[in-house]
């Protein structure tokens, strides 16, 4: 049958993944440096070069490809109140794949303004009122936007009532814009999937030129997605199931970067224990948060940082000095590979104490409420206690023998000593051996089944190497 | 449309830690028979939702309901917590099960009004009473503001 290749321009390398459509067999890996400044064909060519496969992208069935390549799928997000809309479009926007590089609520001052055109977004999540509600801040902000000459794709999702003021507003001048269903058409709903569609198509016809992401269209198609939302899909795929392969129900996945670690979660996440009431904006079924603090290179700092913060010791690990030291090192040479046992040590527990912080920033947690009645929970965020499978991904994850690295996510469950971080009580816990999350992702929608068995047998890895 | 016939917006919920729901259940339902839109919080609702609800709604009235005795502290400092967000003349409605130490109807009623709610009303109180004042006091400012813009 016919392969399939899966590629990520990533921000430093990219990776690709040669795949039979029938089987889902991984045939082959490969990766080089991304080639920005000469184009990215060259970086890709390369990579196939070290997968053995000659340089006939023609030989495949489907070419497919993400980006996270120059700086990633950069947005500012809008709304009324910051709880609210602005949450909803930064919601929208994460779900996308985007980075939020800015988040602004109520109405847009000059300073906003500068602000805006100073981080020179590649697109803006304009959001604000629910449907028939609030349109003033909205449609005083499209104003805004309207005369800032930015070159940024805008994404209206706000008060639907408002779009015909908005459409006057945008028409005529030369802006391209987008107006969708409402990111939040009432207080307590949440509809981000319209926006995020709208971001992707934003992304595919005009983002991926702007960054220089040329592809040679005649053998490989477009750049589908930014490639956090492959990886997104590629979670929702394996919970779902394909045609003939069951999912896995409801699951959390961890993408510890180099710069960033990402958090996936798939299902309700509503209270799974009584006297307990939710509170806060609507979860997204499929939910993505990114800790931009959390990296095992370029935020190697950070992470220590953060652990410090919040009293974290580098339990049975390396403790202070040395974790330091060995951060502030790799945060400046990011393609650093350890080169010792002791610094292998150091890599994982920046990668341990990376996915704790991340997982438990992502996860819901719980409030004691008490009343005349007696006690109650209050619920912020997702329940994701009875989730029973817990999937690591990410370059250092991958690298490592399986065992290791699986010991590494086991960091993701939930704690006794710390039993309001609502994490999951008794997951299988496993390792995108092979680092395909993102190719399933990107395969998934055609081949569903090819999909899952090639995560399936990157998961048990362990039984076989 | 008349401005004046538009349907009236409302936010409803119950405040604080109380979770007694069957009140604001009622009142949402009597609400939406006079013709209201009406959104409906819940339980366990703070100042800040209330309000957060009520900004992106674009909502005439916050309706607040207490029926578990805690009332007064739950309710303190709403109208200035609304004036500091931007909805300082939004119309605030108060009822349920309102109770202040051992002080007869007109007592809490009178601390009420001076936490800045526009109406406070006692347990047992039929829903059209305050659906009533609420309709002629929301009636009597959309005319106001047609008059001025």
């Amino acid at each position: 049958m016919g392969q399939l290749l899966a590629v990520d321009f990533g921000s430093t390398f990219t990776k690709v993944r040669a795949i039979d459509s029938s089987d889902g067999v991984l045939i082959a890996s490969g990766q080089s440096s991304t080639t920005l400044n000469t184009g990215v064909m060259d970086g890709l060519y390369k990579a196939l070069g070290t997968m053995g496969v000659p340089n006939d992208l023609g030989r495949f069935e489907s070419c497919l490809a993400t980006s996270s390549a120059a700086g990633g799928l950069r947005i500012v997000a809008i709304g009324l109140v910051a709880d609210l809309t602005a949450e909803a479009a930064r919601r929208a926007a994460l779900g996308a794949g985007g980075k939020i590089v800015g988040t602004f609520a109520g109405e847009l001052a000059r300073s906003d303004r500068s602000e805006i055109l100073r981080l020179a977004p590649d697109l803006v999540v304009l959001a604000g009122g629910t449907d028939g509600g609030e349109r003033k801040c909205i449609i005083a902000n499209a104003l805004f936007l309207s005369k800032m000459n930015a070159s940024a794709a805008l994404v209206v999702a706000g008060n639907y009532s408002a779009r015909d003021e908005i459409e006057d507003i945008f028409n005529g001048t030369g802006q391209e814009y987008e107006i969708v269903a409402n990111v939040l058409p009432g207080v307590r709903e949440l509809n981000i999937g319209p926006c995020s569609d709208a971001i992707r198509r934003a992304f595919i016809t005009r983002i991926v030129d702007a960054k220089g992401i040329n592809v040679a269209e005649s053998e490989f198609g477009r750049v589908v997605m930014p490639t956090p939302r492959a990886v997104l899909d590629g979670c929702a795929l394996l919970s779902h199931g394909g045609d003939d392969e069951v999912g896995v129900g409801d699951l959390v996945c961890f993408d510890v970067g180099g710069a960033t670690t990402d958090v996936y979660s798939i299902g309700t996440g509503s209270p799974s224990e009584g006297h307990t009431v939710q509170r806060g904006l609507p979860e997204p079924f499929a939910k993505r948060t990114v800790e931009g603090d959390l990296g095992v290179r370029v935020s190697a700092i950070d992470v220590v940082a953060a652990a410090e913060r919040e009293q974290i010791a580098f339990h049975g690990d390396r403790h202070g000095g040395e974790i330091s030291e060995y951060a502030r090192y790799v945060a400046t040479n990011t393609n650093y590979l350890p080169s010792s046992q002791e610094e292998q040590a150091l890599d994982r527990t920046l990668a341990r104490t990376a996915i704790r912080i991340a997982t438990r920033r992502h996860a819901g947690r719980l409030e004691a409420s008490f009343d005349p009645h007696g006690q109650s929970y209050v619920q912020y965020g997702k329940d994701l206690r009875p989730v029973r499978t817990v999937v690591g991904t990410g370059g250092i994850l991958s690298s490592s023998d399986y065992e290791s690295a699986r010991q590494i996510c086991e960091v993701a469950r939930w704690d006794s000593n710390d039993p309001d971080f609502l994490l999951p009580k008794d997951p299988l816990v496993v390792v995108d051996h092979d680092y395909v999350l993102f190719a399933a992702g990107l395969i998934g929608d055609q081949y569903p089944d090819a999909a899952m068995r090639l995560m399936r047998q990157s998961f048990g890895a362990a039984e076989s190497k | 449309m008349d401005k004046t016939e538009a349907a009236f917006r409302v936010v409803l919920g119950v405040i604080g830690a109380d979770v007694h729901i069957v009140g604001a259940r009622v009142m949402e339902m009597a609400l939406e028979e006079s013709g209201f839109n009406v959104v409906n919080l819940g339980i366990q609702v703070s100042q800040d939702e209330f309000i957060d609800a009520a900004i992106e709604t674009d909502a005439e009235a916050i309706l607040v309901s207490s029926v578990y005795g805690h009332g007064e502290i739950d309710c303190r400092g709403i109208r200035d917590n609304c004036k500091e967000r931007g909805i300082g003349d939004i119309l605030l409605f108060v009822g349920g099960n309102l109770v202040v130490g051992k002080k007869d109807w007109s007592e809490t009623e009178a601390i009420f009004l001076g936490y800045g709610f526009d109406a406070a009303y006692p347990p047992g109180v039929e829903p059209d009473e305050p659906i009533e004042d609420l309709k002629g006091m929301i009636l009597l400012r959309r005319e106001a503001s047609v008059g001025k813009g």
